[in-house]
């Protein structure tokens, strides 16, 4: 599974240069163009409940606001149906 | 083309990124109508795209859905769309993954002996008009602010024009009637004047009651987005407990439920002891009223006009000191209040939506919202003024504008009306009288009626539900979904995509298309009327919504039944190709074929929105556009432009030349907004000895009202698992209650376990409980209040009063 998403990087400078390293070493991010507040990146998991983890984990490290995603892509995880709620 | 895995996944990579690039462009520079940083569309192998709007929501973000092999593969913020430049929430972009839950009903079950069997949809077709035929006035519609535009205009016209007895009604009812009476006693008509472009503008920004941050969270961004850019612009957030929203907030005010009446009538008070109303604007544009003829009399939505110095007095009692005792916000808060509405410099923008609107004073507070911003004139300026929202994707498109109400017909026409029905008569060609002149059941009744016995009343014998859960949904289910159970007579038709809480009591379901497996048309929160094509096939049997309704009529028709027929005769929902010749358009092979049949219907129903100046655009147009907010009137050029602010000269193209600003259909004919002083009235049910705790209700972000899509998309399913109620921690340490652990609460209607969640992601002030309502095996509306606002007839499920014990083993 693919997503492209936008990250909002608040806080202060040192939060959100450790923010950075960090999302810099994540094995499963690319991280993309940085204006200002925003930052572009691209997440490839094995799929959605991966993406969720990684997901959370951005979200949860000070000197990130928001994580948006703006693409997903799924095709390849086949014809997998989704359990009922 | 095929990629090998590793070029793929590279090619994927670099696709998404440049997404996220395009998307970052438009954040970056978020004003003006098309976002720059290229409109282009992921190049994907093999992957097809076209827009729709988000199934979600009344927000109406629009994605593009991406194609492959007959399924949907991906979905892309659509950077055309000025509602979202590019951007989803995290049910938006998992849109795509409802259409593929395991349990996709896909074939008729019709219940034989107990046991739900497999039909053919000829039969099923043949049981519902059977139904009808023995009983028609007993028939009821209940339908949702989900239909599509064509959907709903299907189903008005088959209960108004074929049945006569306006026994409709749908879910909106539940969530935004109250805004809808609000505005037709405010202006004379419905719907916003104005549009989200409000949130680029304002200066302050006052959140009514609304968890804006997880219920309409692209809006929200949009608004936050400019914090980030710099903009000094201040966040309000009026609420009754602390939410994701108030994280953000610059000033939190939790006040004590009920209690929103008497702020707001505290804000006019202020503008008025600090000289500071609008003279020239309300002079010359407003009228005040106020609700009771006499003290004795029942309240009437026109109550009576009264002077500016009667209102004065009226609400003289309602001044800072008073009203910090009865609602627990501080002086200087409501003193801030006050500030902001005196300083005509600043622009505020006051949004709302459930917490407003299920309210037993529903139309009040959505009255009192209107009057503080026209009496203070902070109306008007793009930036400056109240403005409601949806929930769902077309409660504005389906419900108010093509008129799915008891007492409604298409355009915000009335039945009541002699003169509004001989006009539908007409646009329909049915005979003289067709259309029953008496309003039918609201909700709330037709629940009531249906789960009531026939011979003590319960005159509604058979109900079609679609696209809508109310047993889930509707408050005191026991008594207005639950008690079907005893009731063998009456029989509960369902068309619905999922098994629900209301299949269960099904006694004939329906498999339904859903979303891109059907054309549709909806229309969102500004006045944004969205259409997108059909892109995959629905599964098995499944059918369109509208498709079931055509069905049912000409099966009614072929059966003698003369209200399908129009005053020539012809079956009421009569099509004919280019050639003129007749499409049966009945039979689902044909429906889908010579004809866009959405797109008749909608042109069908487009005149009617021209009578109050609310038109929509061509279907055309539609097409090529990511929604256009109406009215959308042609210009010399030929090209059609759309409307961002109503009754105001230069904006709309209905104000007469000269008058500055002009409520063209108000109440009193004179072209003036109504002031309204409404008081503070207590709830119906207030906590007590027994009951000590206030019960509130609401949704989360992950789910999208009673979960039945995203409760089947497994990341969101995972994010938010299972229902819980919040709890104020004090109040949980004196229970003996700690997190995690289960927690009876109980109303008079009835009990519900659930885990206590303290101190989480939304906080309660003492005294107040929270439970979300997602959650089908933990049904929190057993226990909720169907009290309703004497005018909207929207029950308040926002306040009842509960108790709470810990459950031991
Ligand atoms: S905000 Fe609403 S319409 Fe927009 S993506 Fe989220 S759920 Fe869909």
């Amino acid at each position: 599974m693919t997503s492209g998403l936008l990250l909002s990087l608040s806080g202060d400078a040192s939060a959100v240069e450790q923010a950075l390293a960090q999302l810099r070493a994540c094995p499963v991010l690319t991280l993309g163009d940085r204006q200002g507040s925003w930052l572009t990146a691209a997440l490839q998991t094995s799929g959605p409940e991966e993406s969720e983890r990684w997901h959370r984990w951005m979200q949860g490290l000070p000197g990130v606001g928001d994580v948006e995603v703006v693409f997903v892509h799924w095709d390849d995880e086949g014809d997998r149906h989704h359990e009922p709620a | 083309m095929n990629l090998p895995e590793p070029d793929r996944r590279d090619f994927l990579r670099t696709t998404a990124l440049s997404a996220a690039a395009s998307a970052l462009a438009a954040r970056v520079a978020a004003h003006g109508p098309t976002p720059p940083g290229g409109t282009e569309l992921p190049i994907v192998p093999g992957v097809t795209w076209d827009k729709a709007p988000c199934r979600f929501c009344g927000t109406g973000c629009h994605v593009q859905v991406g194609v492959a092999h007959g399924k949907v593969v991906a979905v892309s913020g659509d950077r055309q769309a000025e509602v979202n430049k590019g951007l989803l929430c995290v049910k938006g972009y998992h849109v795509g993954h409802i259409l593929y839950g395991k349990d996709r009903l896909t074939t008729p079950l019709l219940r034989r002996d107990g046991k739900l069997v497999p039909i053919t949809w000829d039969e099923a077709i043949d049981v519902i008009a059977q139904r009808i035929l023995a009983a028609p006035d007993k028939f009821a519609f209940y339908g949702s602010g989900q239909w599509t535009v064509a959907e709903g205009y299907a189903a008005n016209k088959f209960i108004k024009a074929g049945l006569s007895n306006n026994h409709i009604d749908p879910n909106a009812r539940l969530c935004m009637a109250s805004a809808v009476v609000g505005y037709i006693s405010t202006y004379g008509v419905d719907e916003p004047y104005n549009c989200y472009d409000d949130l680029d503008y304002c200066d302050v920004l006052i959140l009514w009651g609304n968890n804006f941050a997880e219920m309409h969270p692209v809006l929200f961004s949009r608004f936050i987005d400019r914090k980030l850019r710099g903009d000094a612009i201040t966040l309000i957030d009026i609420a009754t407990r602390w939410t994701r929203s108030s994280e953000r907030a610059d000033h939190v005010m939790i006040f004590q439920p009920h209690t929103d009446l008497a702020i707001a009538n505290c804000i006019a008070y202020q503008v008025i002891e600090a000289g500071a109303v609008a003279r020239e604007f309300v002079e010359r544009h407003c009228v005040f009223r106020k609700p009771w003829k006499k003290p004795d009399d029942p309240q009437t939505l026109l109550g009576e006009p009264c002077s500016f110095d009667e209102y004065k007095q009226l609400i003289s009692t309602y001044t800072p000191e008073a009203v910090a005792q009865m609602s627990g916000l501080s002086v200087e808060q409501l003193r801030l209040l006050g500030r902001l509405f005196i300083d005509r410099s600043k622009k505020i923008c006051s949004v709302w939506c459930m917490g407003v609107n299920q309210h037993t004073q529903g139309t009040a507070m959505n009255n009192l919202l209107h009057a503080i911003h026209l009496l203070s004139g902070h109306w008007g300026r793009p930036g400056d003024g109240p403005q409601s929202l949806t929930g769902q994707p077309s409660a504005c498109g389906t419900v108010r504008e093509v008129g799915t109400l008891a007492h409604a017909l298409p355009g915000d026409l009335r039945v009541d009306n002699p003169e509004h029905a001989e006009l539908a008569e007409k646009m329909w060609n049915l005979p003289a009288g067709r259309i029953n002149r008496k309003p039918g059941y609201h909700t709330v009744l037709m629940w009531e009626k249906f789960c009531t016995p026939s011979e003590q009343g319960g005159d509604i014998q058979t109900l079609w539900v679609q696209v809508t859960n109310p047993g889930q949904s509707l408050p005191n289910a026991n008594k207005l979904f639950e008690a079907k159970q005893r009731l063998p007579e009456k029989f509960l038709i369902v068309s619905d995509v999922y098994p629900t809480t209301t299949t269960r009591l099904a006694d004939l379901i329906l498999p339904s298309a859903m979303w891109v497996e059907k054309n549709g048309i909806f229309g969102n929160s500004e006045r944004r009327t969205q259409q997108w094509f059909r892109m995959v096939n629905p599964p098995g049997e499944a059918r369109d919504d509208c498709w079931q309704i055509i069905a049912v009529a000409r099966r009614l028709y072929d059966l003698g039944y003369p209200g399908m027929k129009d005053k020539d005769g012809k079956f009421l929902f009569h099509m004919t190709d280019d050639h003129g010749k007749e499409v049966e358009i009945w039979k689902w092979d044909q429906y889908y074929g010579r004809i866009n049949v959405d797109e008749r219907l909608y042109e069908e129903y487009r005149p009617f929105t021209k009578i109050k100046h609310k038109d929509v655009a061509p279907y055309s147009e539609l097409v090529k556009s990511r929604g256009l907010r109406w009215p959308v009137v042609q210009q010399p050029d030929g090209s059609w432009k759309e409307t961002r602010y109503r009754f105001i000269e230069g904006l709309d193209p209905y104000v007469s030349s000269g008058k500055g600003v002009q409520f063209y259909h108000s109440v009193g004919k004179d072209d003036r907004a109504v002031i309204w002083f409404r008081p503070y009235v207590p709830p119906p049910e207030i906590p007590d000895a027994e009951y000590p705790f206030w019960l509130d209700t609401g949704r989360v972000l992950e789910h999208w009202h009673t979960a039945t899509m995203t409760g089947r998309v497994a990341v969101l399913k995972r994010a938010m698992p299972s229902g819980y109620i919040e709890m104020n921690s004090e109040d949980a340490a004196e229970l003996g209650i700690r997190n995690g652990e289960l927690v009876r609460v109980q109303t008079r209607r009835g009990a519900l376990e659930l885990p206590a969640w303290i101190d989480g992601r939304g906080r309660c002030p003492r005294g107040h409980l929270f439970v979300p309502f997602f959650d089908e095996n933990r049904l929190i509306n057993r226990l909720t209040l169907d009290a309703h606002c004497p005018f909207s007839k929207e029950p308040d499920y926002k306040k009842c009063a509960a108790k709470v014990v810990k459950v031991t083993a």
